[in-house]
């Protein structure tokens, strides 16, 4: 007889000795789990017994703190030799946070939070002193850094347009000039490029402009020969540019755009009537308005000039005067880097970019976590979610609909590119998302909070609107609150859904006042939380919770959000929900001694937490596809163990407790 | 495999600082390639590769009746498997001829479900998620296969590939160029020692702060004890690293990517490599379409290139890189015929990932073989209604139901579709994971609350 | 009852064996935030010092944790530790240790005087002066900030006042920098 089958005797039943291996198995989870928060801490009787180190230690960690939240609030610079620590050790926590974010420094900090914000946070913004690049292409996230600093409105992080923010021109060209530019340097070679363009003009002007009034038809030619040569002329100016350079060139036809008028001139008095019917003194006027602009672009352009502009700090960035642009456009927020990393293609009908806004804008990963199907009311909640995901996108995607490659605006034309070159007629396009007959509206547009309630969503049709719908949206501000507590704190770390809920409410009350304000207050207050305390935190766990909350009321942190975002959603009522069960809340059990899920029985009567849990563990163990839960969602791999294990470890918890 | 050429090895002698002259192996690793060696090698075309320029083509006269686009002109060829089933082959192929007993084909691989993007696809392939997760690659190098794992998951000597996985920290972007500089660094530094009573006591404390606070729950403890781990192997990679052999300058990419390769699969420092092509077949435009043929062509040749080198690269005194090498090359879905409003001279084409196809070579495949198939392959094939009911427009082609029994497509045009009856990218990954003993609680499902993708048994040698 | 039993079990042992994410885990800092840390420490503002320097090969810094992204997915990269990311990391701090080291003789980086004045006394070593807990501390907190709890530092000062007391002194300083730059609390996201 083997010694597992003795054993087996011994224990009698297969379901004893089921049982007795659970609870061995228990035994062995419980030792690793981390201590609850409600245990008292050891440090109490270190106090007593020693004073002066607990002193030392609460001191050293103390000055811990100053040197992390130096380090977050300076652009990442920590304590320097400069810097008087002990100065700073005199003074209560809020000064010290508030010193800290007058500092100019302060300003890099803001500015690389609202690259995290948006998804593009680098490494360094600046290397020596000197902006990279990236730190000028977010046109939204320098804006709300300047009105942090300044106590404007921060929330302009939310206005798709705005500024134009130029980096310092290139220093030295992308590829070696060759020819009869080699060995020039950028500034260089752009005057140079300049003046190539200006003399073009310049010559033809000359002809017009001479004492005998030229031959009407042959200075038609002249000047359509100009116009013909716009391309190439264009293509001679930006070989003095590097791409993110010639990105803004271009879609602010800052080179292209002069030659309109003189192309409408040209056609106006040079489409076949008799030569001296030609009025030449207009087409030299165009020619010279043309040089005119472009003389007032380059002029602005110059500034930017790295030996004129190195600003030294986030305030001391500069935005172009867009008056000096023809027809002084709206700049759009989405500039080089996002308009390559969220390229549109022929198919996509812009829910890249859809997905995008609902991620970073609205923290709606409708990727990693599909929204609830568009079902009727009362019918089984159990569908695919494609519907469910692209009832959310489509509409969001709306707003895109003019903008095709690297967000180029074709309102005006009537076709669009996109990314991967393909085009299309603009109007067909765009019946994607016109809103059916009798919907009230134009456009099938806007931010879709429930595809199954209608009455919560907000429609628009320009980017304008996105913009004045994520100013308004709580969710966006919500959103706001979570990604500076991932950002000051650490991303994934659990955040307790009422702590947030508090954190953001604080926020939105303070935002209506002065944002910037509002900012620096929820900056303060998540420094000064538990988590932000913490060297060595555990990822599922909760350390901060709103004000007066009992955290006895609500399913334990660790598996609320696993709950909500996987389960509740179904399993929503005991009184109607499926399974007649409530994962979303936390009730004292019938023994009155336990918490657990509300979770009826056919008798209306509460079950025991034993039951529910072990069903729990069933549904989300089993590979009986008819069985296994959440129906019909993908859950996570590391969720799904998460929630395991902590079912199991209160099993055992209520089986050791039993047993007392 | 193949005998050489004199010339050919000529040619391989004057790579790679003559990776044809085996290191003399010392006592462990002569133990370490004691045991049965097995890698894996992903070879990717980007952007979604059409099937139809490599080994499931079709006629001319489709494209003469506006069906199919084809801008290389030429009529494909039949290209027979041993196991009975023919596929069309577009010229294109033609390098590879010489490897045809080499690889199999498998044809009209169904890709995720309801998504077309390529980041949904690609996380597919790596993860069979279109949201992503865990990747199959580092499962081939867990100790539960019984192999000692290897320092890494994987090497990857290209651009890196956008992919959602949570587990790749072990796989590591190694260009030949960046990991010849490391190397020669490395030999003039010393290896970071295990410390203890005979080691450095400088290496000793190190590593004991580092134990120290390695200890216990949370996050900065589990960095702490990645970092012990990863100190604890280091001196050994830093050795592997150190004996890394620089590239020829003259070799041909691919051929400087397939000895880094080797160099790192016969030192176990990686289990698995990834190679991204740098062609971009992402085709929608018909500017971008007409370049097929240069692409397709410039690479298969690449694809020739590298099977040549692991055939012609030796692991040990007996074997080459190709004996101890299972290579996979994949794209991440392929494409629709045609755009619908088009004239079919000058369309480009979208994302089909309804069939995908994928080559499968090396160790434990049995090559030779044409296994699936997908639908509409001449002009007058007339789609199932499952097909309508997934491709309306009849955009695409789509694979057809498949007998996992005998490996062969079934002509039966099913009113609905049932992925059980497809063959998917699922059964590609679980062969996979057969070949190489990844438990069966990591097989890949069909689709939620379905069953296991079933293994291709009779790919398996 | 019997099947949740047995379930439950199969559970909890896939549980026990699961491996934790490696988001749930503290990653490298990276090599710029490793940069500024000890630049605001050790240099004067507009003389920073980069550990891409010391690197042993080019282009390695995106192996050892940095930021990344493409199309809207954009996170930390490569920042769990591993063999090969220790390998370099190790390298660099070591050849950065040893300029701190050879410091002593002359100054290889550009140092904040008040550094400088630091680093002169511990090149003292093995003298008393080196060796005196005002000396060592501010050697410590110098490279390391306040970023470790004090027992590491008492662990780290125990370390070199018996294993490296008769050592000479660049060896020391070069020492005592590697041991700092290596520990976790230093190297980790906190």
């Amino acid at each position: 007889m083997t010694d597992g089958r003795r054993l087996f005797r011994r224990v009698g039943s297969s379901a004893r000795f089921a049982a007795l291996a659970l609870a061995a198995l228990a035994a062995a989870i419980i030792a690793v789990v981390p201590a609850e928060a409600q245990q008292r801490p050891s440090w109490i009787d270190e106090v007593r017994l020693f004073p002066a180190k607990i002193a030392r230690e609460q001191a050293w960690n103390k000055r811990w703190w100053i040197e992390k939240t130096a380090r977050l609030l300076r652009g990442g610079e920590g304590i320097s030799p400069d810097d008087d620590i002990d100065a700073l050790m005199k003074l209560s926590e809020d000064e010290i946070l508030r010193r800290f974010m007058r500092d100019a420094r302060f300003g890099d900090t803001v500015l690389d939070f609202n690259l995290f914000m948006l998804g593009f946070k680098p490494d360094r913004l600046n290397t020596g002193g000197t902006y990279d690049r990236i730190a000028f292409d977010f046109s939204n996230a320098v804006a709300a850094a300047q009105a942090a600093l300044d106590g404007g409105d921060y929330l302009k992080l939310f206005d798709l347009e705005g500024p134009l923010y130029l980096a310092p021109l290139s220093q030295e060209p992308e590829d070696a000039p060759t020819g009869q530019d080699a060995g020039l340097t950028s500034p260089q070679l752009r005057l140079k490029a300049f003046g190539e363009l200006r003399a073009a003009f310049a010559a033809v002007i000359k002809i017009g402009k001479a004492p005998a009034r030229p031959n009407g038809d042959w200075f038609c030619l002249q000047v359509g020969n100009l116009v013909a040569r716009r391309e190439a002329l264009v293509k001679r100016v930006l070989r003095a540019f590097n791409d993110a350079e010639v990105f803004v060139l271009t879609r602010t036809q800052a080179i292209e755009a002069p030659f309109e008028p003189v192309a409408k001139v040209l056609a106006e008095e040079c489409d076949g009537q008799p030569e001296q019917w030609v009025e030449v003194h207009l087409l030299v006027a165009a020619m010279e308005q043309a040089v005119a602009q472009f003389d007032k672009a380059f002029a602005e352009m110059l500034k930017f000039e790295p030996a004129r502009y190195r600003p030294r700090s986030v305030a001391e960035f500069r935005a172009f005067d867009r008056a000096a642009l023809p027809g002084a456009p709206a700049w759009l927020a989405f500039g080089h880097e996002q308009s390559i990393a969220l390229g549109n293609s022929s198919t996509n009908f812009n829910r890249k970019r859809a997905a995008y806004v609902l991620k970073r804008f609205f923290c709606d990963d409708v990727v990693a976590s599909p929204p609830e199907p568009p079902t009727p009311h009362g019918e089984a909640k159990a569908e695919t979610s494609c519907t469910a995901c692209h009832a959310k996108l489509d509409p969001m995607a709306g707003f895109f609909r003019g903008h095709g490659a690297y967000f180029y605006d074709y309102g005006r034309v009537p076709a669009i590119v996109f990314d991967d070159l393909s085009t299309i007629e603009r109007g067909k396009y765009e019946q994607a998302w016109r809103a059916p007959p009798n919907a009230g509206r134009e456009w099938n547009i806007g931010y879709i909070r429930s595809a199954s309630t209608p009455g919560g969503n907000l429609y628009g049709s320009t980017l304008a609107d996105l913009s004045r719908i994520i100013r308004e949206a709580p969710e966006a501000k919500r959103c706001l609150v979570k990604r500076l507590f991932e950002y000051m704190v650490t991303p994934d770390q659990m955040i307790d859904g009422g702590y947030l809920d508090h954190l953001a409410g604080a926020f939105e009350r303070e935002a209506a006042v002065s944002s910037s304000e509002a900012l620096k207050n929820t900056i303060l207050r998540i420094a000064q939380s538990q988590a932000f305390r913490q060297r060595n935190l555990v990822a599922r766990q909760c350390y901060d919770h709103a004000p007066g909350t009992n955290p006895a009321d609500v399913p334990p942190c660790r598996v609320s959000f696993v709950l909500k975002k996987n389960c509740a959603g179904c399993h929503d009522s005991a009184e109607n929900g499926d399974g007649n069960l409530d994962l979303g809340a936390w009730v004292m059990a019938p023994d009155g001694r336990n918490r657990t899920f509300p979770h009826w029985n056919k008798f209306y009567d509460q079950v025991a937490p034993e039951e529910t849990l072990a069903k729990l563990v069933e549904r989300l163990a089993t590979l009986d596809p008819k069985l296994r839960m959440p129906k019909n969602r993908i859950m996570r791999a590391d969720e799904r163990a998460e929630l395991l294990e902590w079912a199991q470890q209160e099993l055992a918890r209520l089986k050791q407790r039993s047993e007392r | 495999m193949r005998t050489p050429s004199r010339r050919q090895i000529l040619k391989y002698a004057a790579l790679a600082g003559g990776t044809l002259l085996l290191p003399r192996l010392g006592a462990g690793e002569a133990a370490a390639v004691a045991e049965e060696p097995h890698f894996f090698l992903l070879l990717v075309l980007n952007g979604g590769a059409d099937p139809a320029y490599m080994f499931d083509a079709r006629p001319l006269a489709m494209t003469a009746a506006g069906r199919i686009q084809n801008y290389l002109g030429q009529e494909p060829f039949p290209w027979r498997g041993d196991n009975g089933v023919t596929t069309l082959a577009s010229p294109l192929v033609k390098p590879l001829l010489p490897f045809r007993d080499w690889f199999s084909v498998l044809n009209g691989v169904y890709m995720t479900p309801g998504f077309d993007g390529h980041l949904q696809n690609m996380n597919f392939l790596f993860a069979g998620n279109p949201f992503g997760g865990e990747s199959f690659i580092p499962h081939l190098n867990l100790a539960e296969t019984g192999r000692a794992p290897a320092s890494l998951d994987a090497v990857s000597p290209s651009d890196a590939l956008p992919v959602n996985v949570d587990n790749h920290s072990a796989v590591v972007s190694l260009n030949p160029w960046a990991a010849a500089a490391l190397a020669a660094k490395l030999k003039q530094l010393k290896p970071v020692q295990a410390g203890g009573p005979v080691g450095d006591p400088l290496a000793g404390f190190i590593r004991g702060r580092v134990l120290a606070n390695a200890e216990g729950p949370g996050r900065f403890a589990a960095g702490a004890q990645r970092m012990l781990g990863g100190l604890d192997g280091a001196a050994d990679v830093h050795k592997k690293l150190a004996k890394l052999v620089p590239p020829h300058l003259e070799a041909e990419p691919e051929l400087q990517a397939v000895d880094l390769i080797a160099q790192c699969f016969r030192q176990k420092i990686a289990r698995a490599a990834i190679y991204v092509l740098p062609e971009f077949f992402d085709v929608h435009a018909a500017e971008q379409a007409k370049t097929q043929p240069k692409l397709f062509s410039t690479a298969i040749a690449r694809l020739a290139e590298i099977l040549e080198g692991l055939d012609e690269t030796p692991f040990d005194a007996h074997r080459s890189m190709i004996d101890v090498t299972t290579v996979m090359i994949a794209s991440e879905f392929g494409r629709t015929m045609r755009h619908p409003e088009a004239p079919i001279g000058n369309t480009g084409t979208n994302h089909n990932a309804l069939s995908n196809s994928v080559l499968l070579a090396g160790k434990g495949i049995r090559g030779g073989m044409v296994i699936g198939a997908s639908d509409l392959a001449t002009e007058q094939a007339q789609p199932s209604g499952a097909h309508r009911a997934m491709d309306p427009a009849l955009e695409k082609v789509m694979g057809t139901p498949f007998d996992f029994a005998s490996l062969r497509p079934v002509t039966e045009l099913p009113d609905e579709f049932e992925i059980e009856d497809h063959l998917t990218i699922g059964s590609v990954i679980n062969t996979i994971y057969a070949m190489f003993d990844v438990p069966q609680t990591r097989y890949r499902s069909l689709g939620r609350n379905l069953p296991v993708a079933p293994v291709l048994h009779g790919v398996l040698t | 009852m019997k099947r949740w039993l047995v379930t439950a079990l199969l559970a909890g042992f896939a549980a026990l064996t699961a491996p934790p994410a490696d988001a749930q885990t503290a990653q490298f800092k990276g090599l710029a935030a490793a940069s500024r840390d000890l630049s605001s420490r050790l240099a004067p503002r507009d003389k920073p010092i980069e550990l891409y320097d010391f690197l042993p090969a080019e282009d390695l810094d995106a192996l050892l944790g940095s930021w990344a992204g493409f199309g809207s997915e954009h996170n930390f990269r490569n920042g769990v530790p591993n063999a090969l990311n220790m390998v370099i990391w190790h390298a660099t701090l070591e050849r950065f240790s040893a300029a701190m080291g050879e410091s002593c003789a002359r100054p290889r980086l550009a140092f904040h005087p008040r550094f400088l004045a630091t680093l002169k006394q511990v090149c003292a070593w093995p003298g008393a002066a080196a060796q005196s807990e005002t000396t060592l501390q501010e050697f410590w907190l110098a490279v390391m900030g306040y970023s470790a709890p004090e027992s590491e530092y008492r662990a780290w000062r125990d370390f070199f006042r018996t294993a490296y007391a008769a050592k000479p002194p660049a060896e020391t300083v070069a020492a005592m920098t590697l041991a700092i730059t290596m520990n976790p609390h230093f190297l980790l996201q906190q």
